[in-house]
């Protein structure tokens, strides 16, 4: 037999394997990254899923091992620098700012894929109307008013500049007059706040070290 | 261009082939697969022969060999640091489908070689320490690449306002 040069496949550039092997986000081409959005929302999930992540927040990262032949593998994830981001019953944890890998571990312990995550700290918040697929683009100005016994519907979004940062924060939402109800039904970033029949409140959201006010004026 | 390290015939063949008879006649080549995110690194000089990653990024390197008898995966792919702490080695599973190869060599002789449908062999490497090290993929295939590991500690985040 007469000695060959290495592999032909080593001419082909790894993103052109990635185009023969069909949609797959990873850097080895073999998985297909994802992070859940709200039922029905289209535009998440039109959306990459490579906004950076705000710090201090909670991301549903989802990578789906797509072996050649349609086979797949289970796998766990794996931190690349519990610094910048830990894995948590299988969530990311983002812990400060910075890049990391997560690396999808099948059970021979063998990495099927990998991406890298962005950890920016938030630097500002804003309040929309709408939660999921109903939300609001619009951030909410610092005042607004509203009816007598007027229910509303608010999402929380995170920021670094111009730039929406994904990963669920925890969050504290509190008035200064208790007769404007609360309400936390579950959903990540999201409250119903219900309006008494008279008066004036701020609304404040803490969350990831920044701190957002809404006016509620209520409007007889 | 994927960044490819080779350790060939031509470097230093005759001697090899006198202290070596098994690989008189090898090649072994390592190949860089993936790229870091932005801001961050995962590159080889291959003048230097220096790999450079920044902490907390991954890298995945693939390792092929060819002799006169065998031309594929290096087989008993072997890592060696001499500072452990610098990076987490992990084995990688590489699809086999577009590793596979049939061809026809035309020359004196027409033959014609089969490479794969063996695994390919790689590792993963992820960045754990900022410092420098000596990093050498081995296997009983081909010479073995030494290269130099540099970690690179990554920029500090913008400060706070």
């Amino acid at each position: 037999m007469n000695a060959q040069a290495p592999p032909l496949l080593l001419l082909i550039p790894p993103f052109t394997l990635g185009l023969l092997l069909g949609c797959s986000d990873g850097q080895l081409a073999q998985s297909a990254v994802d992070a859940p959005c709200p039922a029905g929302d289209s535009d998440c999930e039109a959306a990459p899923t490579t906004a950076p992540i705000a710090a201090g927040a909670r991301y549903a990262l989802e990578i789906r091992p797509v072996i050649v032949g349609g086979m797949t593998v289970a796998a766990s994830l794996r931190s690349g620098d519990e610094a910048v981001l830990q894995v948590e019953d299988g969530v990311v944890r983002t812990v400060a700012p910075g890049v990391a890998a997560v690396l999808a571990v099948g059970d021979d312990g063998a990495v099927v894929d990998f991406t890298h995550l962005v950890v920016v700290k938030a630097d500002r918040l804003s309040l929309h109307r709408g939660g999921g697929a109903e939300r609001d683009e619009r951030p909410l100005p610092e005042h607004i008013q509203v009816f007598p016994d007027e229910e509303l519907s608010l999402s929380l979004r995170t920021w670094f500049g111009a730039q929406e940062l994904a990963g669920n924060v925890d969050e504290v939402w509190s008035v200064d007059d208790p007769a404007f109800r609360i309400v936390d039904q579950g959903f990540p970033q999201e409250r119903r706040v219900r309006a008494p029949a008279a008066g004036t409140t701020t609304l404040t959201i803490d969350a990831v070290g920044v701190q957002h006010t809404l006016t509620l004026e209520v409007i007889p | 261009m994927t960044p490819q390290l080779h350790m060939t015939c031509a470097t230093g063949a005759a001697l090899l082939a006198l202290l070596l008879p098994a690989l008189a006649c090898s090649e072994t080549t390592v190949t860089v697969l993936t790229q870091a995110p932005p801001g961050r690194q995962a590159f080889v000089d291959s003048e230097t022969r220096t790999l450079t990653i920044s902490r907390g990024v991954a890298v995945a390197l693939e390792c092929t060999a060819w002799t006169e008898q065998y031309a594929g995966p290096c087989r008993e792919l072997g890592i060696e640091l001499d500072d452990e702490a610098l990076v987490t080695v992990l084995p990688v599973h590489l699809d086999a489908l577009p590793g596979q190869t049939v061809r026809s060599h035309a020359g004196t002789v027409d033959e014609t070689t089969v490479v794969g449908p063996q695994d390919r062999a790689g590792v993963v490497l992820v960045g754990a320490a900022a410092g420098a090290a000596t990093l050498t993929v081995s296997t009983p295939d081909g010479p073995p690449v030494t290269l130099d590991l540099v970690v690179a500690e990554p920029p500090a985040p913008p400060a706070d306002e």
